[in-house]
């Protein structure tokens, strides 16, 4: 089944005492788009973390290709998984193209500097979102939409098989949400993988094939957007009552009573 | 085709950058031999320096031999290592601590160099063994600094600066001490001079010392500048794309506290220098610390050597550079801050 992602039982805590999540199972295909929803501080950022190799789980097992990314080398685990964090700055100002060269670092040895293919390499990332015109601009001074996309850009020169993004669209207006998920499902089409943190239940149908939410420390349900994203699981998530409609044939969409 | 002529235009700007900061340093070196109580013409200066690598006759007198071997070549040299060696350090620092406000002695070396000579002033130990133990009293405040840090869970970046915070003005603490206990006569004022920070003590052999563990961080920090720019983006960040953060901090810490400590050995305490040309390197070559790091060295040197020679001839006795540095650095600082320049938003 071209299985790349395996979560297996998995357990985390911070302190060894309180659990942020606790027996978490999750298997992510090639080509998938998995949409983690659930509310604040259930440990979706921590999860993806965990996946990420940043955080270590406390039990449990996390597979990539079907290695254990507890017996991987970071900089394998790097070039397999690229990250886009929730909120992003940078002190320095460097140029997006530099921002963008950065995701050939785990191809290159800690003595090297990149070189002509890693200048092609990014380029053709930058060219494929579309951003050729930010290239010389300066990434401390653009928008919080064409930061997304460089990032994204990286992430494509990290050249990584899975794509775990924290709330991509969460600081972005309504169309560069839109884009963000348009960008996220040609991606998957070209068969990369996507695991993504989201609060926006629409976003799960616009883009995602899997939705699994998250609610206290453990997996309450799981499966594909529409089976997920119900009436009912949505109250139990968030506390607030929705009605999932009928756009046409093929979407559904989630929308938000009128509040009392 | 406009944008191609841009691109030109940026590329003709680069090689200009790039050939000025070659050939400055080299000018300046040269120029700085003819600058001096004792008048050596640049021909005299030529032949001094060439005679020796090439067999050719002169009537040079002795004396400018002298000169320009014994007293100026080892100043020049030691103000060019000295400037090079604090810039480069802060840059990479301020790179690994995602800080622009981070100078070299940020985790203690100045203080622990500053206190290792005072202790051997103290103790009448001879300029070679003065040099040697501030240099490795450098090191022991940054180690100090750096397993203290280390004993904490959580963010070691923050801890490592306050830690350094902490293990500065307890050195310094050390250094009033000494100070309170030296011979007012004597003692004292060596110690309170060495502290302002001059070139004027040093000599062919303390240069000679400092130079392996000056090679060593420059060389490491060169190799590995690239990774600094994944690295200043933060540590997750960096993580994420396969750096592995505390090992490469280690890395730079080491090769940072090295260079530090031998330029303070030599030099004494000299402020700004670390903190003020990096930014002053930004905006001329950019963040970008595959560029920025040569640079550094070339502006830092060029920076100290011009203080230098203004330090030993504009007045009839020497200004300590320490002090000078200082006159020159906090109003440019200050110029810098009210510009807010792009580098540090």
């Amino acid at each position: 089944m071209n299985q790349i992602l395996k979560v297996d039982n998995a357990s985390f805590s911070y302190n060894g005492k309180e659990k942020i999540f606790e027996g978490i199972n999750l298997e992510v295909n090639k080509s998938d788009v998995l949409c983690i929803l659930g509310p604040n501080g259930t440990g979706k950022s921590t999860l993806i973390k965990c996946i990420n190799g940043l955080l270590n789980l406390d039990s449990g097992n996390i597979f990539l290709n079907s290695t254990n990314i507890s017996e991987m080398a970071k900089t394998d685990l790097a070039k397999m998984v690229g990250y886009i964090p929730q909120s992003h700055s940078s002190t320095f100002a460097f140029s997006v193209f530099d921002v963008v060269l950065m995701g050939r670092a785990p191809h290159l040895n800690v003595t090297s500097v990149p070189g002509r293919k890693d200048f092609k390499i990014a380029d053709k990332a930058i060219e494929s979102l579309g951003i050729s015109y930010l290239k010389d601009k300066t990434y401390t001074e653009i928008s919080g939409g064409e930061k997304q996309m460089v990032l994204l850009a990286r992430v494509l020169a990290q050249e990584p098989k899975l794509l775990l993004l924290d709330e991509p669209t969460s600081h972005l207006d309504f169309g560069n949400q839109i884009r963000t998920l348009d960008v996220i499902n040609r991606l998957s089409q070209n068969g990369l993988s996507i695991v993504m943190t989201s609060h926006y239940p629409d976003h799960a149908f616009l883009s995602s094939n899997k939705v699994a939410i998250m609610k206290d420390g453990g997996i309450m349900d799981i499966g594909e957007p529409e089976s997920v994203v119900t009436e009912e699981n949505m109250r139990k998530t968030y506390g607030i009552d929705v009605k999932v409609i009928d756009m046409d044939d093929s979407r559904k969409a989630c929308i938000p009573m009128q509040i009392k | 085709m406009e944008k191609s002529e841009e691109m030109n235009r940026a590329k003709i700007g680069s090689i200009t950058t790039t050939t000025a900061l070659i050939v400055l340093p080299i000018l300046l070196f040269l120029g700085s031999f003819m600058i001096g109580r004792y008048p050596v013409s640049p021909t005299d200066v030529l032949v001094a320096i060439g005679s020796v690598f090439v067999p050719i006759k002169t009537n040079l007198s002795p004396a400018v031999y002298t000169v320009v071997w014994d007293i100026r070549l080892p100043r020049i040299a030691a103000a060019m290592i000295v400037g090079a060696a604090l810039s480069i350090s802060g840059a990479s620092f301020q790179g690994t601590f995602q800080n622009p406000l981070v100078s070299p002695d940020i985790l203690g070396v100045s203080a622990g160099a500053g206190f290792g000579a005072a202790m051997a002033i103290l103790l009448s130990f001879s300029t070679v063994m003065i040099q040697v133990t501030a240099f490795i009293f450098g090191l022991v405040a940054v180690s100090i600094t750096y397993f203290f840090s280390r004993s904490f869970k959580g963010d070691t970046t923050l801890m490592m600066v306050l830690g350094g915070i902490a293990v500065g003005s307890l050195f310094s603490a050390f250094i009033s001490c000494i100070k309170y206990v030296a011979d007012p006569e004597d003692k004292l004022p060596e110690i309170v001079y060495w502290l302002m920070g001059s070139l004027s003590t040093v000599d062919t052999s303390s240069v000679v010392m400092i130079i392996i563990p000056v090679f060593i961080g420059f060389s490491v920090l060169l190799l590995v500048r690239w990774r600094l720019n994944v690295l200043s983006m933060g540590d997750e960040e960096a993580q994420s794309l396969g750096v592995n953060t505390e090992k490469l901090r280690l890395v730079v810490i080491l090769c940072c506290t090295l260079l530090t400590s031998a330029a303070v050995s030599i030099s004494g305490i000299i402020g700004w220098v670390g903190l003020v040309i990096p930014h002053m390197t930004r905006m001329i070559v950019g963040p970008d610390h595959r560029k920025l790091l040569p640079a550094t060295i070339s502006i830092g040197a060029v920076f100290l050597l011009l203080v230098d020679d203004v330090c030993r001839t504009a007045t009839s006795i020497e200004i300590p550079l320490g002090i000078l540095t200082a006159i020159i650095g906090a109003p440019f600082f200050i110029y810098l801050l009210k510009k807010g320049y792009e580098g540090w938003s």
